[in-house]
């Protein structure tokens, strides 16, 4: 057996005369793989694409500050392509055009995962939401599905696919290790729900499903109100204080390099018939007689 | 600051005197340098104007915190907060900031290093627009100033050419020297020449087959978007692809 595997070896790949020894021989060269090959056809496929300018506009809850926005979009860069400087042409980008999102929020392993480049993902056509309406914590009837006519309270909401996730409703149980001998173990995972269709918030006077409106109280406050009793569905109390990077404002305490709220509404600003520099200048105790120079625009 | 100088140099004279003591002793004993440390620490303190002095630990963030998961601070400074503020502060300001980005950096230089996980990564994010929005109330005030005691005539932009000949506007600055003292700018923006306008129709040319393909695209996603969804209004529509929700 071993002796008719050695003789093919040689006939095959010693001995033959279309593929010789220097043809397929490793011995003292650079390239011993075929991974040069691969990342060069990779880096051209992607080049056919048109390299990326921008990344899709994001939808987010309430922007209270600007900030965990430019740290998302910092974050789906860095895992989604590379930057590089080219002598002419100045920053260039190679990478995922667009990204995919889904239950898990972008800034996760998980979603890294499901939007790195060998993983390809259908565009969603999403039906346009005007005015969002419903939030974490509230309670909705689901429409669809076979926990239709159920009642449950939400648990996440995803605005850039318009889903919704109703806690321990709408769920789809898996078996983990499951063998001939042993029945494993069951995996509860809730499913995604469409804002737009599949759920409805429910009127608080009636416990049944209405449609909901945008309007103004008397004080000017902006409610929701039931438009079949014109009953106000409130929001809850963990959707309004949270901010759209998660934190609670409410129940945030004060960390040790925070800045006091006394301190932070003091008024010490006076003003003075001087710049910036001027001002600190005055306070240094340094002395600045020069002319000021004469600028252009253009 | 003159004077401040005045005070410090013979401390500092004392100070090199003490250090090239401590030398000496170190090379005799080295028990006796804590002893003849303590003055040139002292020496060191007037130059500080903060009140925590770990020296080159500032770089690093409090031991307590090394390795933890998740380390919590409040939300970064807003333009209308730092409007209430006087120069002076926002200086100060400034450079508790800046202290606290330097911080932040070697940080996660040191977590990458150790193949660890960087801690709560937003916060360069938050440091960095509260530096973004103090600069913001600086540029203003400053304006308010110029408007007051230099008016100037300020024009928007026009539209000019690049060295390759393309047209785009261009937004104004503001510039020490004039135009045509300017070198880098004469260099970015040379005199049209003939040649240029073949290659500058080609490129036209391209730019509009651009424009026709998006308009392809968008008009193509509408459809799609309307066979999904039958009850959608052409005013939906519009109002959708005006605000790039798609």
């Amino acid at each position: 057996m071993l002796l008719s595997l050695v003789e093919y070896m040689r006939r095959q790949w010693i001995e033959n005369e279309t593929f010789t020894m220097k043809s397929w021989c490793v011995y003292q060269r650079t390239t011993r793989t075929n991974n040069d090959v691969e990342d060069f056809l990779r880096l051209c496929s992607l080049k056919c694409h048109i390299v990326v300018s921008e990344i899709d506009i994001m939808r987010l809850t309430q922007i209270t500050c600007s900030y965990f926005k430019k740290y998302i979009e910092r974050e789906i860069k860095k895992s989604t392509g590379v930057e590089f400087w080219k002598p002419i042409q100045g920053w260039r980008r190679v990478g995922r055009k667009r990204w995919h999102y889904n239950e898990h929020r972008p800034w996760t392993d998980a979603a890294k995962d499901t939007n790195t480049i060998f993983r390809q993902h259908n565009k969603e056509y999403l039906e346009p939401v005007k005015e969002w309406k419903i939030f974490k914590g509230d309670r909705v009837e689901i429409l669809t599905g076979k926990d239709r006519g159920k009642q449950g309270i939400i648990n996440s909401v995803v605005m850039e696919r318009n889903w919704c996730f109703v806690e321990g409703l709408n769920c789809k149980y898996s078996a983990i290790n499951k063998t001939s001998t042993s029945p494993g173990q069951m995996n509860k995972e809730e499913k995604p729900l469409l804002v737009t269709s599949e759920v409805s918030l429910v009127d608080p006077s009636d416990n049944k499903p209405t449609p909901v409106e945008w309007r103004y109280t008397e004080e000017g406050d902006k409610v929701r109100v039931s438009a079949r009793t014109g009953r106000v569905i409130p929001i809850s109390k963990t959707a309004e204080g949270e901010a759209e990077d998660y934190v609670n404002a409410k129940t945030y305490q004060v960390q040790e390099k925070d800045t006091r709220e006394d301190e932070l509404k003091k008024v010490t600003f006076k003003p003075k018939l001087t710049t910036f520099e001027q001002d600190i200048f005055e306070k240094m105790g340094i002395k600045d007689d020069r002319p000021r120079a004469k600028t252009y625009w253009y | 600051m003159a004077t401040a100088m005045k005070i410090i140099s013979p401390l500092m004279r004392n100070a090199i005197a003490f250090s090239s003591k401590v030398c000496i002793l170190a090379k005799q004993t080295h028990f006796k340098i804590n002893i003849v440390a303590n003055p040139l620490r002292v020496v060191t303190c007037a130059f500080h104007t903060s009140t925590s002095q770990r020296g080159l630990m500032e770089f690093f963030e409090e031991k307590n915190m090394w390795g933890e998961d998740k380390i919590k601070c409040g939300r970064p400074w807003r333009i209308d907060e730092l409007r209430l503020k006087s120069s002076e502060d926002l200086h100060k300001l400034w450079y508790v900031l800046l202290k606290e980005r330097n911080m932040l950096m070697t940080m996660e230089h040191e977590y990458v290093r150790e193949c660890e996980l960087f801690p709560s990564p937003e916060r360069m994010e938050k440091v960095e627009h509260s530096m973004e929005n103090l600069l913001e109330v600086i540029k203003e005030r400053d304006e308010a100033y110029n408007m007051l005691e230099h008016p100037q005539t300020k024009p928007e932009g026009r539209v000019v050419r690049n060295a390759l000949g393309i047209k785009y506007f261009r937004k104004c600055r503001e510039q020490a020297v004039p135009m045509h003292v300017n070198k880098t700018y004469r260099l970015l923006h040379p005199p049209y020449e003939k040649w240029k306008g073949k290659y500058l129709s080609l490129y036209y040319e391209k730019r509009r087959l651009e424009k026709r393909k998006a308009a392809k695209r968008e008009l193509r996603n509408r459809r799609k978007l309307q066979e999904k969804y039958p009850h959608l209004t052409e005013d939906d529509l519009d109002a959708a692809f005006d605000n790039k929700i798609q």
